[in-house]
């Protein structure tokens, strides 16, 4: 072994405290002294391991206090007030339980590595298993270690599961066949068993923690005296049978239930209330009023479902006409799908994606955004292709189409807007100086104004009237806390609605660009709206599986579309108004009938 | 020698057994925390994607090395210009990293040093979980918890990392050679 001095200096290389000639003098040393190099790994490795055990403690800590459910006094009295502090003492308590278990050398039972040996030898079973995956997908263990999921892989207490941007999604299975489906960017963390050693049961039985994200769950009927729950950093829910989704932001929980009955206790103050099918709840990180209240008419059963896309759907249109919808698909494709005679033609736009597609209002010119890069027309009766726009280095993110057809406007990340003469090909105008990177546009019905939606970062938003004459900003619409990706006027031109990531749907006065309106309702992104012909209705889609139609005048929710497995990611009404289409990231486009009579009782689920 | 490939669900089991060693030579050739971990997920994800190429669980280790290795060098060639590594050296540290392997397993080592934890004072082992939980844990702010000075506190680490060396090899010598 090394004299302590060796020991000393190795410890200061790997500080990286060294001077510049003492570090070129140890390496020289590395190279040449198999013995120094040996104790560097080792003691490198030690600091893996006090790394690893301080994670491991802290976890276990963070774990104790976040799956601390409220006692069966506090959930059973609504409206008494719980002081927090006892909560707070139990949960150091808790930790330094899980500390003294750790130091015990019982990281058999709490650290990943050891957690894992038990089960190969037949100590611990999985708790559920991964059955589907789409985009990145990753499991997250107790150690840090982030690995990406695959069906069929299992899951085992204290593990995380956690999905990415817009596209992912996973679903585990329970053995009991009870379902749980994670939206994009939405986290668990599975707290059903209880640690092997542990003395506290109290996690044992389904237990799952919503730390963000939106999580839809089929819980088959469980033991009366082992419920499932479900915790959030806002509330606690605990169920024996039901169908319900949640939504976790930073602010609130929000709880949606379709069947059963759902315990939900706010964590903020232990209060708790029974939450019935057909109603929603919210748990606000400061306490409000905390009730129930009806949720808006659902439509379920759409009036027909289009699946034979290969690819996710990022796009879609309904040509003027009303016979076709195209759809831009994540493999590189447009599909056009005749709704009189479920005819299908495929065109290859590009690689990789077509990320918006619009159509002329003549209907006989289609564009869309390729690969990013490119911008393609098509003659949409004979597809054929009639000019394609593309500057270097530029990436387009979105486009639009006047009324009359002869320009087009396109959005891209260098924070410039394109008109071009969609005849010759040739610009016509450049707008710059928005706020960040443009992510929407869309031309007032007379064609004076631009409005342009844009994001820079993932909290600020704003959008731009230009007034497309004088090419000067009129107006700058802020407030939104996120990045604007959809935009549409009403058709007379007087409302300018916007989506945004911060998961509202905002009503401006297009003239003056005074708010006139906040709608809320989506618990995630607004992905994609859409403004009725007749300009009374709005449909919005977001990243929590649904679509919500909107009273455009009154700003009230009218209705929730939505069906299980749904992501949608884009829509659009057909011309005479009375079919929302609806495509998704489960590849299928979906046509929803808006007819009065179908905005009453639930229908039962397609699938 | 077997000609089966390691199905996939194994991935998650052989990386959770090597992480110690694996991130270890990391963490000895970079000497960076953020990097380290940085590499060693991007290791995760290559091994679990290609882990069909590898023939048996035997080649786990020094395969995942390999493919270590070579993040390491290209990790550092695309962040860090102004002091590059030395492949030559990146080589011979995976050499100890091997020859380690084989005299001590890291598993081996870390059941020793999470007992010789067990047996630390309340107070350090406090001052070990603070100092560790976070690669940013700051000395001032230790010395602020712990009402010493901040050299006070590089010397209590100092000696308690000793404390462990020690108990480690005691306890390594006395269940004999692996």
């Amino acid at each position: 072994m090394n004299a302590p001095s060796d020991t000393d200096l190795l410890h200061a290389y790997l500080d990286d405290s060294l001077t510049a000639s003492d570090r070129t003098a140890i390496e020289e040393r590395l190279r040449r002294e198999p013995a120094l190099a040996d104790a560097l790994v080792i003691l490198a490795r030690e600091e893996a391991i006090l790394g690893e055990w301080a994670r491991s403690a802290r976890f276990a800590e963070q774990t104790a206090t976040e799956t601390m459910p409220p006692s069966p006094r506090e959930s059973a009295d609504p409206g008494v007030t719980v002081p927090s502090e006892p909560r707070r003492t139990l949960s150091r308590r808790a930790a330094v339980r899980s500390l003294a278990v750790l130091a015990a050398g019982v990281l058999l039972g709490v650290l990943g590595i050891a957690l894992h040996e038990h089960r190969k030898t037949g100590g611990g079973d999985s708790l559920a298993n991964v059955e589907e995956v789409q985009g990145d997908v990753f499991i997250v263990t107790p150690t840090g270690l982030r690995l990406p999921a695959q069906p069929g892989q299992k899951l085992f207490a204290e593990q995380e599961l956690r999905t990415g941007a817009e596209g992912s999604f996973a679903v585990i299975e329970y053995e009991d066949k009870t379902r749980l489906e994670l939206s994009p960017e939405t986290m668990i963390r599975l707290l059903g068993e209880a640690v092997p050693g542990a003395k506290n049961k109290r996690t044992r039985g389904k237990k799952v923690f919503l730390n963000e994200g939106v999580l839809a769950a089929e819980v088959v009927a469980q033991p009366a005296d082992s419920p499932m729950i479900v915790t959030t950093p806002h509330a606690v829910m605990e169920m024996q049978q039901c169908l319900f989704s949640s939504s976790t932001a930073k602010e609130a929980t929000r709880i949606e239930l379709d069947d059963g009955h759902i315990r939900f206790t706010r964590r903020s103050d232990g209060r708790s209330i029974e939450v019935a099918a057909g109603c929603y709840a919210v748990a606000a990180a400061r306490p409000e009023s905390f009730a129930q209240h009806p949720l808006p008419a659902r439509i379920r059963k759409p009036r027909a479902i289009f699946n034979e896309s290969p690819a996710p759907i990022l796009s879609l249109a309904y040509s003027p006409d009303g016979r076709v919808v195209v759809l831009g698909c994540r493999d590189g494709t447009l599909r056009f799908c005749d709704l009189q005679t479920g005819i299908e033609r495929t065109v290859t736009a590009g690689r990789r994606k077509v990320s918006s597609v619009v159509f002329a209002p003549s209907g006989k010119t289609l564009a869309a955004v390729v690969d990013d890069r490119i911008v393609r027309l098509w003659d949409a009766t004979a597809l054929q292709e009639q000019r394609s726009f593309t500057r270097r280095k530029l990436k387009f993110t979105c486009l639009a189409f006047t009324r009359s057809g002869n320009d087009l406007a396109t959005g891209s990340s260098d924070r410039s807007v394109t008109v071009w003469d969609s005849v010759s090909g040739l610009e016509k105008t450049i707008l710059r100086g928005q706020g960040g990177d443009v992510m929407s546009l869309a031309f007032s019905p007379d064609a004076r104004t631009l409005a342009v939606g844009s994001g820079r970062g993932k909290e600020t938003g704003d959008v731009t009237l230009w007034d497309l004459s004088r090419r000067q900003q009129l107006h700058t619409l802020e407030g939104h806390a996120g990045p604007v990706r959809s935009l549409a006027f009403s058709a007379d031109g007087q409302i300018l609605a916007t989506g945004s990531d911060d998961g509202t749907v905002r009503l401006w006065n297009a003239e003056t660009g005074q708010l006139r309106t906040v709608l809320q309702g989506h618990a995630r992104r607004v992905v994609s709206i859409a403004v009725s012909p007749d300009g009374l209705r709005l449909a919005s889609a977001g990243n929590d599986n649904t679509a919500r139609l909107w009273d455009l005048t009154s700003g009230t929710e009218q209705a929730i579309l939505k069906a299980r497995k749904h992501r949608t990611s884009c829509l659009a009404f057909s011309p005479d108004g009375k079919i929302l289409a609806t495509g998704g990231w489960d590849k299928t486009v979906r046509l929803w009938d808006l007819a009065a009579k179908d905005l009453g009782p639930e229908e039962s689920n397609e699938e | 020698m077997t000609d089966r490939t390691i199905p996939h669900g194994q991935v998650t089991r052989l990386l959770m057994q090597h992480r110690t060693a694996l991130y270890g030579y990391i963490f000895a050739c970079v000497r960076n925390h953020d990097d380290a971990e940085d590499i060693f997920q991007n290791v995760c994800v290559a091994v679990t994607e290609s882990i069909g190429r590898l023939a048996n669980e035997a080649g786990f280790l020094p395969w995942a090395r390999e493919i270590a290795r070579r993040r390491i060098l290209a990790q550092r060639r695309s962040t860090r210009r102004e002091q590059p590594l030395d492949p030559d050296l990146v080589c011979r540290l995976a050499e100890a990293a091997d020859r380690v392997e084989r005299v001590q397993p890291a598993s081996r080592h870390r059941a020793a040093l999470t007992a010789c934890l067990e047996s630390l004072p309340a107070e350090s082992r406090r001052l070990i979980l603070m100092r560790y939980e976070s690669s940013t844990a700051r000395a001032e702010e230790l010395a602020a918890c712990f009402g010493r000075s901040v050299q006070g506190i590089y010397a209590w680490i100092k000696r308690i990392k000793l404390a462990l060396r020690e108990c480690v090899e005691r306890r390594l010598a006395m269940e004999g050679p692996s």
